[in-house]
C-alpha cells in the first residue's frame, strides 16, 4: 500500500502554448465543493470524479506537471457538459468555462496527447458546421427524409421495425419540414428612431428552426428596429471552442467581426444563447492577437442576446393574449454564461394569459450541450431524463427556452417519452403575443 | 501486490461499479476543502450498512486504514487519507429513510445533503436546525463527524444537540445503534461522544435527528459600527441584556471592502464593522427581543441600524455573510481560514491582537465570523507563489491560535482538529487528557483502523509534533482555504 | 487504615472521614466513607483504592442511587459534597465552571443574581449535585423545550480510577477540539470516572412564566390536545400529559390533564395565552391555571424513593397508549411530549410486566429504564439496551480496568 501521496516528480507542464489554462484562474478555486450540487454530472453519478472541483484539480495537476493528461483523465474532462452551472454556484468566481476551454485547446494543440475522437470531432466541425454549403447538403438529406413521410412512418406505425440503437439515433433527428431561413441583407425597415441591429443567422439554426429567426425579425421590427443580416457572417465558432479547436474558433471569430463591423449596427442580436455567449467572449478568444484584440473587445461589447435586448426596450406595447401554461428552461449559456435570468421571465410575465410554472431547477442543463448529446449519449440522456422529470412536475404544456440545442434536445426527450408538448423559443411566444395583439386591436 | 488483492476483494463484495482504484480516479479523493493531499489505495461507494461492514472487514483482513468521506467539504483535512487505505465515500447512501412529522424526527442516510433535509422538512413546518455555511453540499454524515455548527449555533446548538441516535459500523465490522429514536437513552452518552469524533471511532450509516418547528417570525437586522471593538461590545451587551439572538455574525472592515464591491449588499465601505443579527419566535417576543438588541447596539455606539422588511431583504443581508468567504477567494490568490474560539468577553482584545499579528507578518486579514459564540474566522490572504509566503502564513496561523488559547479559548469551534490542528492539541490538553482520549478510541476498538493520524497528536506511522506537522504542510503546497 | 498490603491512610485524611453507616446502598453500608475537599484528594483516594482492589461508589446527595443494577461490591463511599464551589463564572460570557459537589439549588441561586440559569429540572429536585445531575442525566419536564444538561455541558474534569485527573472540552460555548469525553461521562453513573468539575453554557432566565392545566375526558384526548399545543410553536418550557391518578396527586380533579408551562416576556406570554385558549376552546375548553407547585410535585413523584419508578422513551404519538398501559398496572403515569418520555410510578410492578412494557416500547424504537425500585427487580432488568452493552463493557475495561468504580452497575462483567 502507498503511504499517502506518492512522491511527485516535477515535470514540465502537460499544457503548453498560448491557450494553456492560467494558474491565476485556477488559483481562485478554494476547493469548497459548492459547485458539486450544481453540476449535472455530479448529480447523476454522485461521484467526485465527475465534479467541477475535481476537473479543476486535474487541470491544475496537468498544468503543474504533477499528472499526465492520459486518455482516461481526458475522458473525465470530456464528460463535462460545459454548462457552467458551477460558475453560478462558485463563491470564488472561478472562470470555469474558460479554464475548460483552455484545457481542451491545449490538449488539441498537442498531437501527442490529443485523443482520436477529439480530433475527429474537430474535423467534423471544421468541415461541416463551419461550411454552410456542406452543412446544407447534409441537412438536405434530412429534409428529404422528413418530407418523404418515412420519418413519420418510423415514428408512428413502423416504430418497432427499427432496432433500438437506430431508433435512438432516429429520435434525435429533428423534423425538417420547414423552409430554411437563408435570407441576408435588410430584413426589416427602421421605424421612427429605432436602432439598427444585425442578426446572427448562424450555421444550423436557420436550417433547423427557421421559425425562430422569422419570429425574431418580426419582434425586432415590432420594436421599430432596422434589422440586417450581414451576408458574409459565419458560424459563431462556439462548438469549435468547446471542442478545443481554438484555431478554427478564432478564424470564424475574425470573419464575423469583419462582417458585422461592415454592417455598422448599434447592436449585434443573437437568438441562440450558446452563440451569444461565445461571441461575447471573442475579446478573450483573440486576446493574444495584436491586430484583432481590440476590435474583438469592441465587437463583443456590442453583442446582445435577443431576450436581453427586448427586455431592455419598451416591449410591452401591443401584447395580446396567449392562453398557455409554460415552463422556462434557462439555457445554460444564457443563465450561467451570460448571467441573464430576469429578461426571459420579464417577457413571459408581461404576456397576458401566459402562466409560467417554474421547474425546481430551471437552470439545470438539459444535456444538449452542443455535440455532447451525440458524443456522450448515455450521460446526456441521463441528464435529459432528470430534466424531463422536472418539466413534468410543472404540468406545463409548453417548454420555452432560448437556444436551438436545448429546443432540439427537449423535443427529442418528449418524443422518446411519447409525451405531448411544444418547445418554443421565448421570442416565438412573444411573436405570437404581438400577433394576437394585432388581431385584438382589429377586433 | 497486496493492493490487487484488496481491490479484488472490495470489488467482489461491493461490485465493480462501486470501487475505484485507478490512479487517475484516486486523485479525486486525495483532497477535501483544505491544503492537505494524500491518495487512497481504493475508494468504495457503499449502498448499504452491509456494504460498509463488508468494506471494513476487508480492510481489516488487509490491514489498511479506512477513511470515511461525505462531500469533502471539511476544513481540517479530516477526509484526507494520510496513510492511504480505503476511502469509504458515503455519497450513494443519500436516502431520507423516514420523515416523521408527528414525532418530529427524521431518519437519514449519511450521504443526505444538509439542505435537502431542510427542504424536505419545510412543508411540515419543521426544520433541522444545524446550518453550516456549506449546507448546500455538506452531508449529514459529515456534520455528525465534525459536530458541525453554523451561524445559528448560538441559540440552537451544534449537530450533537440535534442528533438522537446514530447507527455506526465499528472497527470489527459490526453495526450498532448509539442513542436511538428518543433522547436520553440510558447509559454513557455514546451518541454524544461519537458526534465530532471525525470518523475515527466508526462509520455512521444512519442518523436519527430531532426536528424543530419553524419560527412564527424571523427578524434580521444589520448594525453598523465604527470599530470592531464597538461591535464586540455590542455583542456582549446584547447577550448580557438577557437576549440570545439566534445569530450574531460580524464582518470587519477588510471583509466589508471585499464583499461590498463584488456583491452590492449595502455594507458601508467606511464602516469599521457590521453585525448581522437575527431574532425569532412569536411576533410579540420578536418585537421585544429586537427592541432590546437595538437598544444595546445604540448604547455601544452603532451608527446605523437596518431592519430587513421582507424575506427578500433578509436574504440580501445574509447574502453578504454567506458569500463572504468566496469573495475572499475571488480577490486573493490564496487564503487560509482559521477557526478559533474565545470567551465572548475577550473578543475586542483578541481581535486587535489578531490584526496586529497579521500586520506584523505583512498579510491582509479579513474577519467574518460567529461573534455571538466567540468563534473567530480570520482569513489570511496571500499568494503561494510568493517566496516563503506559505510557511509564514502557517506560522501566523499558529500564533493566532496561541492567542485564542491564551485568552481561555480553543483551537477549533466547528471545523474540527483533523490533520490540520492535531499538533496544537498539546496546547490545550495535557498528556493525561490525551491519554484518556486514546482510551476512548481503544474502547471503541478503533485503534488506528479508522482515519489514522486525525484528532490525536500521536499515532503509529503519523509524524507527530509541530515541526513535523509544518513540514507536512509545506510538502504539499496547493490550494488553501 | 490498611487493606491488604496497601496503606490507605494517606489517601484518606482524617478530617474527611465520615460515618460509613450513613452511606448505605441497597441496604449495605461500605467499609469506609470519605468526603474529600480537593480534587487531588479524590484522585489519591481512587489511585489507592484501585491499587488495593477496593470498590468505590461516588455519590452526591444520594438522590438517585437506584439507577442501574445493584452494585457487586461496595467498599468505599466517595462523598462528593466537599467540592461545592464555583470555580469561575463570567456572566457576560454566560458560562460557569462549577465543582461537582455543588447542588443545583445553590448554583441556581448564584446564577439567578445575574438573570441566568442552567435549565435542568431532574426528577429528584434541585438538591441533586451537579456531578449527580450529569452522571444520571435524567430528563425532566423541560427536556426538549430547553437544552438539557448533556447539551449544555461544554467541559469537564474527571478523576479516573487510576488517579489521573483529565479534562475535556473547555470553557467556550462552541468547541470541537478533541473527543467530547464530557459526553461519555454524562449518563455513565460514575462508572467510567468521577466527575469533579463541569463547565456549562447558560441561558437567560425567562422574565415570566405561566402554567396551565387543561382537563380532558381521557388520556387519549389529552395527548391529542398536547400535540396540537406543541404544533402551535409557542414559547413552551414544559408540556405534559397527566393521567387521572397523577392529576389527583397534583391537586387537580381526577381526570386526564394537559399541563403546560409558557416562559418568556410578559407581552409574548399574553399573546401565547390567547393562542392556547384558541387551541383548547376549539377542542372542548377546560383551560385553567395549573395548581401551584404542580411541576414540583410531579418531580417529587418521579424522584420518589418508594416503590418503582420507570422511565420509558416513546414517540409523542405513543404517549397516550403507554400511559394507558401503565394504568393497567395500577401505576401513576405522565408523559413529557417533547422529550418523548413517560414516567410511571407504582407501589410495585412485577418483573414480567416490566419486561412486557419494555418489549412493547422497544418494538417502537424506544427504551425502558428502571429509575428506582427494589434490588431484585433492578438485578434482572438490563439497565442498558443490549445493543451497546458490549461497547460499554469495552469502554469500562479501558477507563477502569480493575473495576474500582461502582462495579456491576451495567451488568457488563469484567
Amino acid at each position: 500500500m502507498s503511504a499517502g501521496a506518492p512522491p511527485e516528480v516535477p515535470r514540465a507542464s502537460g499544457f503548453q502554448g498560448p491557450d494553456a489554462p492560467a494558474l491565476s484562474d485556477l488559483q481562485n478555486c478554494i476547493h469548497c465543493g459548492f459547485c458539486l450540487p450544481a453540476c449535472p454530472t455530479y448529480i447523476a453519478t454522485g461521484q467526485e470524479l465527475e465534479s467541477p472541483r475535481r476537473r479543476l484539480h486535474l487541470i491544475r495537476g496537468v498544468v503543474e506537471g504533477k499528472v499526465e493528461p492520459t486518455p482516461r483523465l481526458l475522458s473525465h474532462l470530456d464528460l463535462c457538459l460545459q454548462c457552467r452551472a458551477c460558475e453560478t454556484a462558485c463563491p470564488s468566481s472561478v472562470p470555469y468555462g474558460r479554464i475548460m476551454e483552455d484545457a481542451r485547446a491545449s490538449v488539441m494543440a498537442d498531437s501527442s496527447t490529443r485523443p482520436r475522437e477529439w480530433a475527429t470531432r474537430a474535423r467534423v466541425l471544421r468541415q461541416v458546421v463551419a461550411r454552410p454549403r456542406v452543412l446544407r447538403a447534409a441537412l438536405w438529406f434530412g429534409r428529404v427524409y422528413t418530407r418523404s413521410g418515412v420519418q413519420r412512418l418510423l415514428r408512428g406505425p413502423l416504430r418497432r421495425l427499427l432496432p433500438e440503437p437506430l431508433a435512438n439515433l432516429e429520435a434525435q433527428a429533428p423534423t425538417l419540414n420547414r423552409t430554411p431561413f437563408r435570407r441576408s441583407g435588410q430584413l426589416a425597415e427602421r421605424r421612427g428612431d429605432g436602432p439598427r441591429v444585425a442578426l446572427l443567422t448562424g450555421c444550423v439554426h436557420g436550417e433547423l428552426y427557421p421559425q425562430t429567426h422569422e419570429a425574431t425579425v418580426r419582434v425586432l421590427a415590432h420594436l421599430g428596429c432596422e434589422v440586417v443580416a450581414p451576408p458574409k457572417q459565419a458560424c459563431c465558432g462556439a462548438l469549435h471552442a468547446h471542442a478545443g479547436d481554438a484555431d478554427a474558433a478564432r478564424r470564424l471569430a475574425r470573419r464575423n467581426i469583419e462582417a458585422f463591423e461592415d454592417a455598422e449596427v448599434d447592436a449585434v442580436i443573437v437568438n441562440a444563447a450558446g452563440c451569444g455567449a461565445a461571441m461575447k467572449e471573442y475579446g478573450r478568444l483573440l486576446r493574444n492577437d495584436e491586430q484583432w484584440a481590440e476590435r474583438a473587445e469592441r465587437f463583443s461589447a456590442s453583442v446582445r442576446d435577443v431576450l436581453e435586448f427586448v427586455a431592455s426596450r419598451d416591449f410591452q406595447r401591443g401584447l395580446g393574449h396567449v392562453e398557455t401554461d409554460v415552463t422556462l428552461q434557462d439555457a445554460c449559456h444564457l443563465a450561467h454564461a451570460q448571467g441573464i435570468r430576469k429578461a426571459p421571465r420579464a417577457i413571459l410575465a408581461a404576456i397576458p394569459g401566459v402562466d409560467l410554472r417554474e421547474q425546481a431547477t430551471p437552470d439545470r442543463c438539459c444535456g444538449a450541450a452542443g455535440l455532447y448529446s451525440t458524443v456522450q449519449a448515455a450521460m446526456s440522456r441521463e441528464v435529459l431524463d432528470a430534466k424531463l422529470a422536472d418539466i413534468a412536475t410543472t404540468g406545463a404544456s409548453t417548454v420555452v427556452t432560448s437556444n436551438p440545442g436545448c429546443t432540439m434536445q427537449i423535443e427529442t426527450g418528449l418524443r422518446r417519452a411519447r409525451r405531448r408538448g411544444e418547445v418554443l423559443h421565448v421570442i416565438e411566444l412573444l411573436d405570437r403575443s404581438y400577433a394576437a395583439g394585432f388581431e385584438e386591436s382589429r377586433a | 501486490m497486496t493492493n490487487e488483492a484488496l481491490i479484488r476483494d472490495l470489488r467482489d463484495a461491493l461490485g465493480d461499479a462501486h470501487v475505484l482504484h485507478l490512479p487517475e480516479d484516486l486523485i479525486a479523493y486525495e483532497y477535501d476543502a483544505t491544503i492537505e493531499r494524500a491518495r487512497p489505495d481504493a475508494v468504495v461507494f457503499p449502498g448499504s450498512t452491509a456494504d460498509v461492514s463488508a468494506a471494513v472487514r476487508i480492510a481489516n483482513e488487509h490491514d489498511v486504514p479506512v477513511v470515511p468521506r461525505g462531500s469533502g467539504t471539511g476544513l481540517a483535512g479530516g477526509a484526507v487519507p494520510v496513510l492511504g487505505g480505503v476511502v469509504v465515500a458515503m455519497t450513494r447512501m443519500r436516502r431520507i429513510v423516514e420523515l416523521n412529522a408527528a414525532n418530529r424526527i427524521a431518519v437519514v442516510e449519511p450521504g443526505v445533503i444538509n439542505l435537502d433535509l431542510q427542504a424536505a422538512c419545510e412543508p411540515h413546518g419543521l426544520r433541522y436546525a444545524p446550518d453550516p455555511s456549506s449546507q448546500r453540499i455538506c452531508t449529514i454524515g459529515g456534520n455528525v463527524g465534525t459536530n458541525a455548527g453554523g451561524p445559528h449555533t448560538l441559540a440552537h446548538g451544534s449537530t450533537v444537540n440535534h442528533v438522537l441516535g446514530v447507527e455506526v459500523v465499528l472497527a470489527d465490522g459490526t453495526a450498532t445503534w448509539l442513542g436511538g429514536r428518543q433522547a436520553d437513552v440510558p447509559g454513557p452518552d455514546l451518541r454524544g461522544v461519537f458526534c465530532g469524533s471525525e470518523g475515527t471511532l466508526g462509520i455512521v450509516t444512519q442518523i436519527c435527528v430531532a426536528l424543530t418547528p419553524l419560527p412564527h417570525e424571523v427578524r434580521t437586522m444589520l448594525a453598523i459600527f465604527d470599530s470592531v471593538e464597538a461591535a464586540s461590545e455590542a455583542v456582549s451587551a446584547i447577550i448580557s441584556g438577557g437576549v440570545v439572538p439566534v445569530a450574531v455574525e460580524m464582518l470587519d472592515q477588510e471583509i466589508i471592502r471585499i464583499v461590498e464591491p463584488q456583491m452590492h449588499v449595502g455594507y458601508p465601505l467606511d464602516a469599521g464593522a457590521v453585525l448581522l443579527l437575527e431574532v425569532e419566535g412569536l411576533p410579540e417576543a420578536v418585537a421585544a427581543d429586537a427592541a432590546s438588541v437595538v437598544a444595546a447596539c445604540e448604547e455601544a455606539g452603532a451608527r446605523e441600524l437596518r431592519v430587513a422588511e421582507s424575506a427578500e431583504e433578509r436574504e440580501g443581508l445574509w447574502e453578504g455573510r454567506k458569500g463572504g468567504i468566496g469573495a475572499i477567494g475571488a480577490s486573493s490568490p490564496n487564503f487560509y481560514i482559521l477557526d478559533g474560539v474565545v470567551p465572548r468577553t475577550r473578543l475586542p482584545e483578541v481581535m486587535s491582537q489578531v490584526n496586529a499579528l497579521a500586520d506584523e507578518y505583512g498579510f491582509r486579514c479579513a474577519n467574518i465570523f460567529h461573534a455571538g459564540d466567540g468563534n473567530l474566522h480570520p482569513n489570511i490572504m496571500f499568494n503561494e507563489l510568493d517566496e516563503g509566503a506559505t510557511e509564514r502564513v502557517l506560522e501566523l496561523g499558529g500564533e493566532i491560535m496561541r492567542v485564542c488559547v491564551e485568552a481561555g479559548g480553543s483551537i477549533t469551534g466547528e471545523h474540527g482538529i483533523g490533520l490540520e490542528k492535531r499538533s496544537y492539541m498539546e496546547w490545550i490538553f495535557s498528556d493525561a487528557d490525551l491519554d484518556s482520549m486514546e482510551r476512548l478510541r481503544l474502547g471503541f476498538g478503533a485503534g488506528e483502523r479508522f482515519n489514522p493520524c486525525k484528532v490525536l497528536p500521536t499515532g503509529h506511522g503519523c509524524a507527530s509534533g509541530h515541526a513535523a506537522e509544518m513540514r507536512g504542510h509545506l510538502a504539499t503546497p496547493g490550494v488553501y482555504i | 487504615m490498611t487493606s491488604g498490603t496497601v496503606d490507605l491512610s494517606e489517601a484518606l485524611p482524617a478530617d474527611g472521614r465520615r460515618a460509613a453507616p450513613d452511606y448505605p446502598i441497597d441496604g449495605a453500608a461500605p467499609q469506609i466513607a470519605q468526603q474529600p475537599r480537593t480534587r487531588e484528594e479524590i484522585a489519591n483516594l481512587l489511585a489507592s483504592a484501585t491499587e488495593a482492589g477496593l470498590a468505590v461508589v461516588p455519590q452526591g446527595n444520594r438522590t438517585a442511587l437506584d439507577l442501574g443494577r445493584p452494585i457487586d461490591r461496595y467498599d468505599v463511599a466517595l462523598d462528593m459534597r466537599g467540592l461545592d464551589g464555583i470555580v469561575d463564572y463570567e456572566p457576560a460570557d454566560m458560562t460557569v465552571q462549577v465543582e461537582a459537589g455543588m447542588t443545583l439549588r445553590a448554583l441556581r441561586a448564584h446564577l439567578a443574581e445575574h438573570g441566568q440559569y442552567l435549565p435542568a429540572d431532574p426528577p429528584p429536585g434541585d438538591d441533586v449535585t451537579i456531578g449527580g445531575l450529569l452522571a444520571t442525566a435524567r430528563p425532566g419536564a423541560w427536556r426538549g423545550h430547553m437544552p438539557a444538561a448533556r447539551d449544555l455541558v461544554i467541559g469537564m474534569e474527571v478523576a479516573l480510577a487510576d488517579g489521573s485527573l483529565v479534562r475535556s472540552g473547555g470553557r467556550v460555548v462552541k468547541n470541537v477540539s478533541g473527543y467530547d469525553l464530557h459526553r461519555l461521562h454524562t449518563g455513565a453513573l460514575g462508572t467510567l470516572g468521577v466527575i469533579v468539575e463541569a463547565s456549562f453554557k447558560l441561558v437567560p432566565l425567562p422574565p415570566a412564566t405561566r402554567s396551565f392545566a387543561v382537563r380532558r375526558p381521557s388520556v387519549r384526548d389529552a395527548a391529542r390536545l398536547a400535540i396540537e399545543l406543541r404544533d402551535a410553536a409557542l414559547p413552551t418550557r414544559a408540556l405534559s400529559v397527566v393521567a387521572p391518578e397523577a392529576a389527583a396527586r397534583l391537586g387537580l380533579p381526577d381526570d386526564a390533564h394537559v399541563l403546560l408551562e409558557l416562559a418568556g416576556y410578559e407581552s409574548a406570554l399574553e399573546a401565547a395565552t390567547s393562542r392556547v385558549r384558541d387551541v383548547t376552546e376549539h377542542s372542548g375548553g377546560g383551560l385553567d391555571d395549573a395548581p401551584p407547585g404542580a411541576w414540583d410535585l410531579l418531580r417529587d413523584l418521579a424522584g420518589s424513593p418508594d416503590g418503582v419508578v420507570l422511565r420509558l422513551g416513546v414517540p409523542a404519538t405513543r404517549i397516550a397508549a403507554t400511559i394507558e398501559a401503565a394504568r393497567g398496572l395500577r401505576g401513576t403515569a405522565w408523559g413529557h411530549l417533547a422529550a418523548g418520555s413517560v414516567v410511571i410510578h407504582a407501589p410495585a410492578i412485577d418483573v414480567t410486566s416490566v419486561r412486557v412494557l419494555r418489549r412493547n416500547v422497544e418494538a417502537e424504537g424506544g427504551f425502558l429504564v428502571v429509575e428506582s425500585g427494589p434490588p431484585a427487580l433492578r438485578a434482572v432488568i438490563d439497565p442498558l439496551g443490549t445493543a451497546t452493552r458490549d461497547l460499554v463493557g469495552a469502554l469500562k475495561r479501558q477507563f477502569d480496568p480493575t473495576g474500582t468504580l461502582s462495579p456491576g452497575r451495567w451488568e457488563v462483567g469484567l
